[in-house]
């Protein structure tokens, strides 16, 4: 049906049999880029029923293209979404959009919002904090990168003397509660789920040394301590009514200490970070925090309102001339 | 003449009300929520069942009460035919095989098929019915835990834990001990629930009252009978009004059914699938009522949306309880129920375009200003849909720390919200005209059909239960025939 009308409208173009005129090729732009994209949007929930969500947007929506067997097939997120804004700007720029202001105004916010979203792709950061009761946390770990890491036992747990981080198997990954930690013995090492590793050069020489594959990690200037998971289930049922987690922060810069509260739908913000409730494991024992870090976080909001006011203010519009 | 028709027609549920037994107002606490025996008796009966029957209050305390006695009464709906070629069996007939059909369902493969599925769907009935007849009576011999809780905390305290049977064996005493005459001890129990805690027999009474006048019943069929009236009237060139007033009478009930459940809930209106089913078919006809009066096709259409709706949310409803407490995901927040209660009325505004517009394609009526109203209303429809789509993304970034996450529903919103841009697109750029705008408006039926239920069916190969089965088909059904009026072919002048 949607290839049908894409016809359609390749066949009108074509043939003006509508009068043309000089906004018509980006408006041509316009509803094929829009077509694309809710054909990728009704493909790639499709595909969610065979492929985990995260490969899904790997694969076909922030990415350039579709790649099948080598092949570009169908572009993707990222260029349906750049299109879209080029062509916007073309358009503004030779059809005076700004006389009808509600119009302009809901495209200028839909420009912002794929603006928003290219900057949250390029220079956001997310991370997740696994917390175990009573232990002190200071590093954040990547949901999707492994890193190998050396560590040296004899000057303190936490000394990485070098870490590798591996793109591979991103998508394989095990959950949070499982170590993945192994000793070195031979000249490849096994690890359950990852496959078999060639070890790294000169790693023998180092006696008391570990090497470790893990999840990325990412040091930061505080420590985190989990004081209790709060598990809270609606009376008579197994429908969960709230998740919680009470932490203490504790600044190593500051030298403070802080007791916070996290609850699903009430993050903590600190230091530019958010963090949100996420899992648990363990019967309550461990707790899963999402880190997110995103200096554009607001321009969405902003959008939105934008786009909001000028939907708006159209509708009267429509309403009142029915156009 | 006109004003004596709707007042009868909204006084009616009220004559119809059916008279409740003493103990149907007995609180009891089942899936985390407070409410009367009546509901459970309703929706285990549904559950069991497989309809509500006739009385199912008296059949619920006979059950609690007098097991025995119950125990030949041919309720359970039979889905396993291999057994017994009846529909419906007594649970005296299944007792000496429950060990076979346990061990069979146990021992299901991976790969379930059909022919395993409705073993497990009549294990499930049969498990339901034990669980009740134990409510009352604690019994060491079998696994199975009480169905819900009976005895409450000395407070009334409806967030608190209500003791089973098995926790607290002295549950329900007085009612045991004077069983069949409740009456009175149930009337000494409210008094001392309502001297500790008010609220709950307020609310107690509210539900019961829902129970028992069924507004969304009634609605249908007044739906149903204003549906037949237009059809009838129009046919034969008389004036419509009957079936107006029993359009406004239906939404009028259909108004009144969603404030009690909001009341009964402490929720938004839209808070599971089957009140959204609800909500939909209201705003659509919210809509269509309010620009009814310079539109007069609207008014078959409202009761088309209202019939359906409600139907969808009937079958919906088979299922259990439809007051469900909220999961932790979803629980409290502004902006989730802004957020759900606008996608919706987005929902409703598509639809509402696409039914009107299917109905002008297909009796090639008023093509012309039909179409400038389907573009009114799919405007309305994108500024619903967009903001309700944004605002979900607000309430996940604050919640989850993500704006967007392209999961299958965000994406079937982001999907209706897309095809309303691209009918705006075609039209202002001057691709499509009158019948194009119909013909696209009628596709957003499909595009909304799918975000609204077909997503929820992704899975259909892992879990295929019988309900999603069956409604997998219908919208197959629903789209085919979408498609088919798409193709209808509209004569050529009425489009000039």
């Amino acid at each position: 049906m949607i290839l049908f009308c894409c016809n359609d409208i390749v066949k009108t173009h074509f043939h003006k049999e509508v009068i043309p005129d000089k906004s018509m090729y980006t408006m041509f732009v316009t509803i094929s880029c829009l077509i694309a994209a809710l054909i990728l949007v009704f493909v790639s929930t499709l595909a969610q029923v065979k492929m985990d969500p995260h490969e899904v947007e790997q694969t076909m929506l922030r990415t350039f293209f579709i790649w099948w067997h080598g092949i570009p097939v169908f572009p993707g997120g990222i260029t349906i979404a750049l299109a879209l804004l080029i062509n916007l700007t073309i358009s503004v720029v030779k059809r005076g959009f700004w006389k009808k202001k509600p119009l302009l105004m809901i495209h200028m916010g839909f420009a912002l919002l794929i603006v928003g979203e290219i900057l949250r792709m390029v220079s956001a950061e997310e991370s997740f904090l696994v917390l175990h009761k009573a232990h002190q946390v200071n590093y954040s770990e990547s949901g999707t990168e492994l890193e190998l890491a050396l560590i040296d036992h004899s000057s303190g747990e936490h000394d990485v003397i070098k870490s590798i981080t591996l793109n591979e198997h991103t998508h394989n990954i095990t959950p949070f509660n499982e170590p993945l930690c192994i000793t070195l013995n031979s000249d490849t090492y096994d690890v359950e789920g990852y496959g078999t590793w060639p070890l790294i050069k000169g790693t023998r020489q180092f006696g008391s040394c570990e090497i470790s594959l893990r999840r990325k990690r990412t040091y930061q200037p505080y420590s985190i301590t989990l004081n209790s998971f709060n598990y809270e289930i609606h009376p008579g049922s197994n429908i969960p009514k709230s998740f919680s987690s009470d932490i203490t922060i504790s600044d190593e810069e500051t030298n403070t200490q802080r007791q916070v509260q996290i609850s699903m739908n009430s993050p903590l913000h600190y230091k530019g970070k958010t963090f949100y409730q996420e899992n648990y494991a363990n019967e309550g024992e461990t707790s899963v925090l999402h880190v997110v870090e995103n200096r554009w976080k607001s321009l969405p909001y902003v959008s939105i309102m934008i786009i909001a006011i000028g939907l708006t203010l159209n509708i009267f519009n429509v309403l009142r001339k029915g156009r | 003449m006109k004003y004596l028709l709707i007042i009868s027609l909204l006084l009616f549920p009220f004559l119809l009300q059916e008279s409740s037994p003493p103990g149907a107002i007995l609180p009891v606490q089942d899936q985390g929520r407070i409410k009367p025996l009546d509901t459970v008796a309703r929706t285990s009966r549904v559950m069991i069942s497989g309809k509500e029957g006739s009385a199912p209050s008296e059949w619920l305390l006979q059950l609690l009460f007098a097991p025995q006695t119950t125990m030949n009464q041919k309720m359970i709906l039979n889905t396993y035919p291999d057994i017994f070629p009846e529909k419906y069996l007594s649970i005296n007939q299944l007792l000496p095989h429950l060990n076979s059909i346990y061990s069979q369902i146990t021992n299901v493969p991976t790969e379930e098929d059909l022919y395993q599925e409705s073993l497990v769907q009549l294990w499930k009935r049969i498990e339901l019915y034990l669980r009740l007849t134990h409510t009352l009576h604690d019994d060491k011999q079998t696994p199975l835990t009480p169905y819900f809780g009976i005895t409450p905390p000395h407070d009334f305290d409806s967030d608190a834990h209500w003791k089973n049977i098995e926790e607290d064996k002295t549950g329900w005493k007085p009612f045991i001990q004077s069983w069949p005459n409740i009456s009175e001890p149930v009337d000494q129990y409210l008094e001392e629930i309502s001297s500790a805690n008010p609220s709950l027999v307020r609310s107690l009474k509210i539900e019961l009252f829902f129970n028992t006048i069924a507004p969304f019943f009634i609605s249908k069929i007044y739906y149903l009978i204003a549906l037949i009236l237009f059809t009838f009237l129009t046919l034969f060139d008389k004036k419509t009004w009957p079936a107006t007033y029993f359009l406004i009478a239906a939404f009028c009930l259909h108004t009144l059914g969603i404030i009690l459940r909001m009341v009964i809930e402490g929720r938004p209106p839209v808070t599971n699938l089957y009140s959204s089913a609800l909500f939909v078919g209201w705003g659509a006809i919210l809509c269509a009522l309010m620009l009814s009066k310079k539109y007069s096709s609207l008014q078959p259409v409202a009761s088309l949306i209202g019939l359906l709706t409600l139907s969808i949310s009937y079958s919906l409803s088979l299922s259990g309880d439809t007051l469900e407490m909220m999961r932790a995901v979803l629980d409290s927040n502004f902006w989730l129920s802004l957020h759900v209660i606008t996608i919706t009325l987005g929902y409703s505004a598509t639809f509402l375009a696409g039914f009107l517009s299917a109905y002008a394609l297909l009796f090639s009526k008023e093509i012309k200003s039909t179409a400038t109203l389907v573009y009114r209303i799919i405007s309305l429809a994108l500024l619903l849909s967009f903001i309700g789509t944004l605002l979900g993304g607000i309430w996940a970034d604050q919640s989850w720390g993500r704006f967007w996450g392209w999961d299958p529903k965000e994406n079937g919103a982001l999907m209706i919200v897309l095809w309303n841009t691209v009918i705006l697109h075609l039209r202002v750029g001057g691709y499509i005209k009158a019948v194009g705008i119909l013909r696209l408006a009628v596709f957003g039926n499909v595009i909304t059909s799918f975000s609204w239920f077909g997503v929820n069916m992704l899975g259909v190969g892992l879990h295929s239960y019988g309900f999603i089965e069956q409604a997998f088909l219908w919208l197959i059904v629903f789209d085919v025939l979408n498609l088919l009026i798409i193709c209808k072919p509209v004569r050529i002048e009425q489009s000039s």
